[in-house]
């Protein structure tokens, strides 16, 4: 650090990294700020569709969130799927995105395979679920009754919608995480491994002190970014369930939308979507600093 | 004998999880190439004669064509515009630890998608009166780089932050530049994080429909808008749906097997490295 | 390596504030500029039309090139399906653009809320005006149910398209193997979807229905209502207090839950029309328009079998619900008149009859007096489609869910009851109890 060379970099590093990372800067608040001001200021107000008109109400708009049962029902909902389907694809991430950095032959039709269903748009995902999903038609239950076990309703029963949700989500994002991974896996250096074969470290321990820690900084990379679309919950559940049966499936992105645009409700649904993003902001911090203190 | 028990148990887990993965997908492939009275029925029809009517159709009573072009324009640009804003951003945000930055270019995608229509919708409306194609393609390519770039930013700063430091401060002393340092010595090294960062953010933009709901018109709306006018009242045309999620699904397989190449070269470098 | 750090964010700030303060005045300069020029630029006229995914723009894009010759006008039909229909409209609207020139709209659910916004042009002016409006329109013509359907609070805000409404499609096969007569009431509709149940040995359910929370009242109303309630009474109370709203749950959810298709709580009309056409149920109850899904040989193995009937009266009689889509003028609109040539023509008598030909249900009467289109209802179920809908419109109650600004709220409170009484997790007692506390809530809000 004390190179004279290096000291003389430092001040055009200034510059440099200023330069670098401005554009981003511009860009996210030219495109954010707008919209997230306008949603604060219609949480504030009683909207009428087509006014212009504006009739402050105060906080009443976030009040009636405290008092609305279903708020929490899709607070609930929300929390439920963001955390089962977090821990599964990250497992499921971490185990798929190390055995896709093994060259073996097959590997990359392999690959490009189960990556097929982080591809496909969710309005085929939503339909064709609900195609296989069908209580009577459906392909899913065909197959129980192959295996001679009782048919499903799967989306139709409240007992069972979110864990056909949970499976669909599963299927669909695990191979986006251990895209990820591997790419990290990717970039490992080899003389950690080298050195605990050499020390007679079975596959159980390389995994447990060597893989893992080297690959941390990737797997919270991937993990925030799931986390942020996770904890809003949206295209699945709008195009399938619209929340149903019953509430049992209503995430507070999808709730948000309904009192927005189906209910015309402007206010309540902009005071429900800064709730989510305060939730998301939140989730973030604590993810990055758990990334911090571990790095 | 034990190189081939362990190849044995690796094909077994990958042919398990082929099918789990791409189960539903051949599903659906092979509903794309049935009339819909097979694809509702039940028992599941296995065995039937294919058709390509739905196939033809598509581009016969829409201009799918034009179709697939806006989805290629939107996504190409908004991938490649999130790649020159986020990737010189990644890397100052990791050398300089500029945490705090990094969750502000977060929070373009913490924020619900549906709390930027209407804002966006009056900017666009008070900007392009007329509204002109060449301006609704610019409005929906930076919309939809706010997807792509803060994926973009911290896909890349992980990537960068495993490069070790002294790789470059050797490099300092040979006189590098900072900027000579992300060209020649940090971005090389970080090539597997760019595919993979591009493979990415082209899905999630290629997918993302609710943006263009609001701010294409008939002239500039893309696939994924389209995928959902197969079934209304009257109408459920399951064949074409699927056939239509299968043509939307082609470009981003074909881009991810291309990015197979940068990944493996991504492994060289890394050798170089080590 | 801090003070770096410090620096640099202190400088991009101040920077990214100049350079935001700068391009929000920049925008406003672009609007003033372009605000002028747009008045000025009108050489040949284009208009937008929003159109849903739906049989009727199906059926019209055709004959949109005939109108582009004839007026010089150019058509930007824009078709997205029904939901997002309804939000790129009131996105467009509640902005005020001008972008959109006429949409397809939904009185019965909308209209409330969009009239009070201001959304919708008056037409009752285009109407009256002879220079803009010659006599052979006819608009006495019209239907007085869809076209009164059209006007809210006194003004006219579109023209009527189509009519549909909720009716019996049915297997006359089974109903004649199993000895069924058509039923005469609700009760015989419940009856009849037994018999099927267990003369086929559950091989075959009764009948397939509405459950998806938002789309049931469409579907249920006419239950409703032929328990001879209105959704208010004279007072503009709720009438989900009445004991004929218990009984009419009840059977709207003892058909769905135990003589309809396993899950019909998540149903919609597609999973009921896939159903009925693969024949796994003997009766389907949904829009007069699934006819077209029902009778497509690409979609239905039960083609030629298929009888239409109205859903039968009740205690209070027979009043089936009616619904009509309509085209409205944006009230945003930069050509309005071309805007109203295109509505003229669309819902002309000429056209409406062209449309009608191609299984669109006519809102004018003389479409239903034409000989041509008459000679066209063929075959039988079509024929019992044509009588069907012709008693759906001279009974109807247009009234699809109880009107309030907050439409779909009031809906979805009325569907997620039902659907617990489907689960069996609330008595009917308790769900009309409940809606009639929830709606209640909703209107107040």
């Amino acid at each position: 650090m004390h190179h004279p060379r290096l000291r003389k970099a430092k001040s055009n590093d200034l510059i440099a990294a200023f330069l670098m990372v401005s554009p981003a800067i511009v860009f996210t608040l030219a495109m954010i700020i707008f919209p997230i001001g306008y949603a604060l200021f219609l949480s504030l107000t009683k909207w009428v569709p087509g006014s212009s008109v504006t009739q402050f109400v105060g906080l009443s708009n976030f009040r009636r969130m405290l008092g609305d049962h279903v708020f929490w029902l899709s607070f609930r909902v929300t929390m439920i799927l963001f955390i089962a389907c977090l821990l599964l694809e990250t497992i499921i991430g971490i185990y798929l995105g190390i055995l896709l950095s093994k060259d073996l032959p097959g590997q990359k039709v392999l690959q490009a395979v189960i990556l097929i269903p982080s591809i496909i748009a969710s309005v085929a995902i939503g339909m064709m679920w609900i195609q296989i999903l069908d209580p009577t038609l459906g392909f899913a239950n065909y197959l129980l009754s192959i295996g001679g076990l009782k048919p499903l309703a799967w989306l139709a029963n409240p007992g069972t919608v979110l864990q056909s949700l949970i499976i669909i989500d599963v299927w669909q994002w695990s191979p986006f995480m251990a895209l990820i991974i591997t790419g990290g896996m990717r970039t490992l250096p080899s003389e950690p491994f080298e050195a605990a074969l050499i020390d007679g470290a079975n596959k159980w321990q390389i995994f447990r002190f060597v893989t893992l820690p080297l690959l941390r900084p990737v797997i919270m990379v991937a993990i925030l970014l799931r986390s942020v679309d996770l904890v809003r919950f949206f295209d699945t559940v709008y195009i399938m369930t619209q929340g149903g049966p019953n509430n049992a499936s209503m995430t507070l992105n999808v709730y948000s939308y309904l009192q927005g645009f189906n209910y015309m409700d402007m206010s309540y649904g902009s005071a429900i979507m800064l709730f989510l993003l305060l939730l998301v902001i939140l989730i973030s911090l604590v993810i990055t600093k758990l990334r911090r203190r571990m790095s | 004998m034990q190189n081939k028990r362990y190849y044995v148990g690796a094909y077994v887990q990958y042919i398990i999880l082929a099918l789990a993965f791409l189960g539903p997908v051949l599903w659906m492939v092979s509903s794309s190439f049935k009339n819909n009275v097979d694809i509702t029925a039940y028992p599941p029809v296995i065995l039937f004669k294919p058709t390509l009517n739905n196939y033809l159709n598509l581009f016969r009573v829409y201009p799918f064509g034009q179709y697939i072009l806006n989805s290629f324009i939107i996504t190409g640009f908004s991938t490649l515009l999130g790649l020159i804003l986020g990737v010189p951003a990644a890397y100052a945000i990791a050398r300089f630890r500029l945490n705090s930055i990094a969750l502000l270019s977060l929070l373009a995608r913490m924020a619900p998608g549906v709390l930027f229509l209407i804002p966006w919708y009056i900017i666009s409306t008070s900007l392009h009166i007329s509204s002109n194609d060449f301006a609704d393609y610019l409005s929906l390519i930076l919309a939809h780089c706010v997807i792509t770039m803060p994926l973009v930013v911290w896909l890349m700063i992980s990537y960068f932050e495993s490069i070790p430091i002294d790789t470059e401060e050797s490099a300092v002393i040979d006189g590098c530049s900072r900027w000579g340092l992300f060209f020649r010595i940090a971005l090389p090294l970080s090539l597997p994080g760019l595919a993979v960062s591009t493979v990415l953010s082209f899905i999630f933009s290629w997918n993302y429909f609710l943006f263009a709901l609001a701010l294409a018109n008939n002239a500039t709306m893309p696939l994924t808008v389209i995928a959902f006018n197969f079934i209304g009242e009257g109408s459920a045309d399951w064949g074409g749906l699927m056939a239509a999620s299968t043509i939307i699904s082609l470009p981003a397989l074909i881009l991810t097997i291309f990015a197979q190449k940068l990944l493996i070269k991504g492994l060289t470098a890394g050798a170089i490295k080590g | 390596m801090n003070n770096t750090k410090r620096t640099i964010s202190l400088v991009s700030t101040i920077t990214i504030m100049v350079l935001l303060m700068a391009l929000v005045s920049g925008c406003g300069q672009v609007t003033q500029a372009s605000l002028n020029g747009g008045k000025t630029n009108k050489q040949s006229e284009t208009i937008t039309v929003l159109a849903e995914k739906h049989p009727w723009t199906t059926a019209i894009q055709p004959y949109i090139p005939e109108f582009e010759k004839q007026t010089g006008i150019k058509v930007n039909l824009m078709i997205l399906s029904e939901q997002q229909q309804r939000d790129k409209s009131l996105m467009t609207l509640q902005a005020k653009s001008p972008d959109i020139d006429v949409f397809m709209s939904l009185k019965s659910l909308e209209g409330l809320a969009y009239e009070k916004a201001g959304f919708y042009e008056d037409l009752d002016k285009y109407i009256r005006d002879a220079k803009l409006t010659p006599a052979d329109y006819k608009v006495n013509d019209f239907m007085k149910g869809p076209f009164d359907g059209e006007r809210i609070e006194g003004k006219l805000v579109g023209i009527p398209i189509i009519v549909e409404g909720p009716v019996v499609f049915y297997r006359k096969d089974l109903f004649a193997q199993y000895n069924i007569p058509i039923p005469k009431t609700l009760n015989d509709l419940v009856r009849a979807a037994q018999t099927v149940e267990q003369k086929s040995k559950g091989r075959i359910y009764g009948v397939a229905l509405r459950g998806l929370a938002p789309a049931v009242s469409y579907t249920f109303g006419t239950f409703f209502h032929n328990m001879g309630l209105e959704w208010f009474d004279s007072n503009g109370n709720l009438n989900f207090n009445k004991p004929g709203a218990v009984k009419a749950i009840d059977t709207y959810c003892t058909l769905a839950a135990k003589y309809g298709p396993p899950g019909a709580v998540n149903n919609n009309f597609y999973q009921s029309s896939s159903l009925f056409a693969q024949g796994k149920v003997a009766m389907e109850i949904d829009a007069s328009n699934e006819l077209a899904s029902i009778t497509d040989p690409n979609n239905s193995k039960v083609i030629g079998k298929i009888g239409v009937f109205p859903i039968p009266a009740g205690p209070g009689g027979n009043h089936p619900t009616v619904l009509q889509w309509g085209i409205s003028m944006s009230a945003y609109s930069q050509h309005k008149d071309a805007a109203w040539e295109f509505i003229r023509w669309a819902t002309s008598p000429d056209m409406q009859l062209k449309l009608a030909l191609k299984g669109i249900a006519s809102p004018r009467s003389s479409t239903w007096e034409n000989t041509q289109f008459k000679a066209s209802l063929r075959d039988a179920t079509k024929k019992e489609w044509a009588k069907t809908l012709e008693f759906i419109m001279k009974n109807g109650n247009p009234e699809v869910g109880p009107p309030a600004i907050k439409e779909a709220a009031v809906r979805q409170v009325i569907g997620n009851n039902i659907d617990k009484v489907m689960l069996g997790s609330e008595t009917p007692q308790q769900a009309a109890d409940a809606i009639q506390q929830g709606v209640t809530e909703v209107i107040k809000q």
